[in-house]
């Protein structure tokens, strides 16, 4: 284990009755980096940050915070979002922070710079029962940064924010990790995770089906579609070339997957320069929704 | 531990309801505490009417008897329910708001969560205690003609009890809130429970042979109840022949810490194996 180890996760597994919520999972987060645990509703998402908060008992795997069992020193340096903000609603929201950095014993001096960063300072003196939805999350955010954490831990934080408050949301996660705060954050939007996170680990049905850096793993083959006047010809000279990875026939295109970073132009150069006349020649952009059905799907079979 | 104070304080402080409900009790304790004696009286008068001989005034506020009176009074069932309600309130708020798991992912281990409710109820018990102190000794101090050390002192141990009646009754109400998790049903059954359930099931006990000592004594709300029993108001009731509590009983208080302990215990345990 690397001295920057914030979490490691090994084989947790969680039943309730029947269902396997978590499913031998395995993970490790280091420091720095922004974490994405992507999955439909119902794969084990929240089971797992539960199990991991020892909120839930697992039913088999261990876990460890920092390279130890989890304190409640070390709670003190987790900072924990949920979807729904949990806070006493008859408090200030001033109250309500105050009262948290009594608990993780933090100097309240920094509440106010926190109100200001999450854009409730002109707000602070108001209950925390009259807050908008967007706003009780930014509190939850603001909550959660006390007591400088290493890491941060979001549950669908942006469900049922409005546009311009799930990109509030959105920016200040960005903010907070170029504070050096590591950020793990489950949701069940592939959107959401390509635009925030650097990590995905893609779970369904409790298991994990890939993990590894946004790039990689969610990468999108660009298929490129091409006819010409000669397809029999255009099949061969297409596979010839070295930077084509794949050619598949759909109706009466052929559809070209290149390398990353392969131009069209340079397709379209190569073609011509084997005597080829093209007839058509698009882009096809994939969806990100259709390319992640797609990855569930396949692990369906 | 005076982090924990702190932060329960952090909580009512501004909490409306709490001083609501707990203003409600004061008022209606204190004054009760001051029309007792004038509605005894008024009973007596009325009584004296059919009496062959005329029955005396009692004195319900002078030194030693006071500290017995009064404290009896603070003790009826539906006087009790006040702060033990407040405590459900209180308890039950954290799990129906979800903070009770907050306050564990910000940093407080489950035992310190118990023991900060734990740390609230005894605080409470102390402070409902020190009225009625104060209360009794202005009360005292103005009725009674001449104070003796003797005088002031005797009896004094009602206070005692009732601070340790006081707290199993509340540890017990925390014990149904840490169970049931959610305020109107723990607010129901202990209501139930105290006001309803045990007195029927000590009154049905009894009735076989109409022994005063059965085993219904020993439940816990009764027997915690039992520790400050009828006042010796005055030489009249001791005229119609009843048998009057002179000091507190010191089973009955042992008996009350053991309850309060085992409650103590299961709030501990639950909250141990229970998700949060």
């Amino acid at each position: 284990m690397s001295l920057t180890s914030i979490l490691s996760v090994e084989g947790i597994t969680k039943r309730f009755g029947k269902i396997t919520a978590v499913d031998n999972l395995s993970l490790n987060l280091e420091q720095g980096y922004i974490y994405g645990l992507l999955g439909p509703n119902g794969s084990g998402k929240t089971t797992t940050l539960g199990i991991i908060l020892d909120m839930i008992r697992a039913d088999a795997g261990r876990y460890q915070w920092f390279g130890q069992p989890l304190t409640k020193e070390a709670r003190k340096k987790i900072g924990v979002v949920f979807e729904t903000p949990q806070f006493y609603p008859y408090l200030t929201a001033i109250q309500n922070l105050r009262l948290i950095a009594t608990i993780k014993d933090a100097s309240p001096e920094t509440l106010d710079e926190l109100l200001r960063l999450v854009n409730l300072f002109d707000r602070r003196n108001s209950k925390f029962i009259t807050y908008s939805l967007g706003m009780k999350q930014r509190l939850s955010i603001a909550a959660a940064l006390i007591g400088d954490p290493q890491i941060m831990i979001l549950d669908e934080p942006t469900n049922g924010l409005d546009p311009q408050g799930i990109s509030d949301i959105r920016e200040l996660i960005k903010k907070i990790n170029t504070r050096g705060i590591t950020i793990l954050l489950a949701s069940h939007l592939l959107d959401e995770v390509q635009k925030v996170c650097t990590h995905v680990t893609v779970l369904q049905h409790g298991k994990k089906l890939f993990d590894g850096k946004v790039h990689d793993v969610l990468a999108i083959d660009d298929a490129i579609e091409v006819n010409a006047d000669r397809p029999d010809m255009l099949r061969s000279v297409l596979e010839e070339n070295e930077n084509v990875n794949k050619v598949l026939t759909e109706n009466k295109l052929l559809l070209v997957v290149t390398k990353p970073g392969y131009p069209v132009r340079s397709l379209h150069e190569y073609l011509i320069s084997k005597g080829i006349i093209v007839t058509h020649l698009a882009v096809r952009k994939r969806s990100l929704e259709k390319h992640f059905l797609d990855l569930l799907k396949k692990e369906e079979k | 531990m005076r982090k924990l104070l702190k932060i329960e304080w952090q909580k009512i402080k501004t909490y409306k309801t709490f001083w609501l409900v707990i203003s409600l009790y004061f008022v209606f304790l204190l004054s009760g505490i001051m029309l007792a004696e004038l509605i005894f009286n008024a009973m007596i008068d009325d009584l004296s009417k059919n009496s062959p001989f005329p029955l005396p005034h009692v004195s319900f506020y002078t030194f030693p008897d006071i500290w017995h009176n009064i404290t009896y009074f603070a003790s009826i069932r539906f006087v009790v329910i006040f702060p033990a309600v407040l405590v459900i309130i209180l308890v039950c708020n954290e799990f129906s708001f979800k903070t009770s798991r907050q306050n564990i992912l910000n940093g407080l281990s489950r035992t310190d969560f118990v023991t900060s409710k734990l740390i609230l109820v005894t605080v409470l018990s102390f402070f409902i205690l020190l009225v009625i102190m104060i209360s009794s000794l202005i009360l005292g101090i103005i009725h009674t003609d001449e104070i003796t050390v003797q005088s002031f002192f005797h009896k004094f141990e009602f206070l005692g009890g009732f601070f340790i009646q006081m707290l199993t009754l509340l540890v017990f109400s925390l014990f149904i809130a840490f169970m049931i998790r959610s305020t109107a049903l723990s607010i129901a059954v202990f209501t139930f429970y105290v006001i309803i359930m045990e007195p029927i099931l000590v009154m049905i006990l009894k009735i076989p042979n109409f022994q005063p000592n059965t085993v219904g004594r020993y439940f816990p709300i009764n027997n915690a109840l039992n520790i400050v029993e009828y006042p010796s108001v005055t030489g009249l009731i001791k005229t119609l022949g009843f048998r009057l509590q002179e000091n507190v009983v010191f089973q009955d208080i042992f008996l009350s810490i053991g309850y309060t302990l085992l409650f103590c215990f299961l709030i501990y345990f639950s909250m141990r194996k229970r998700d949060i």
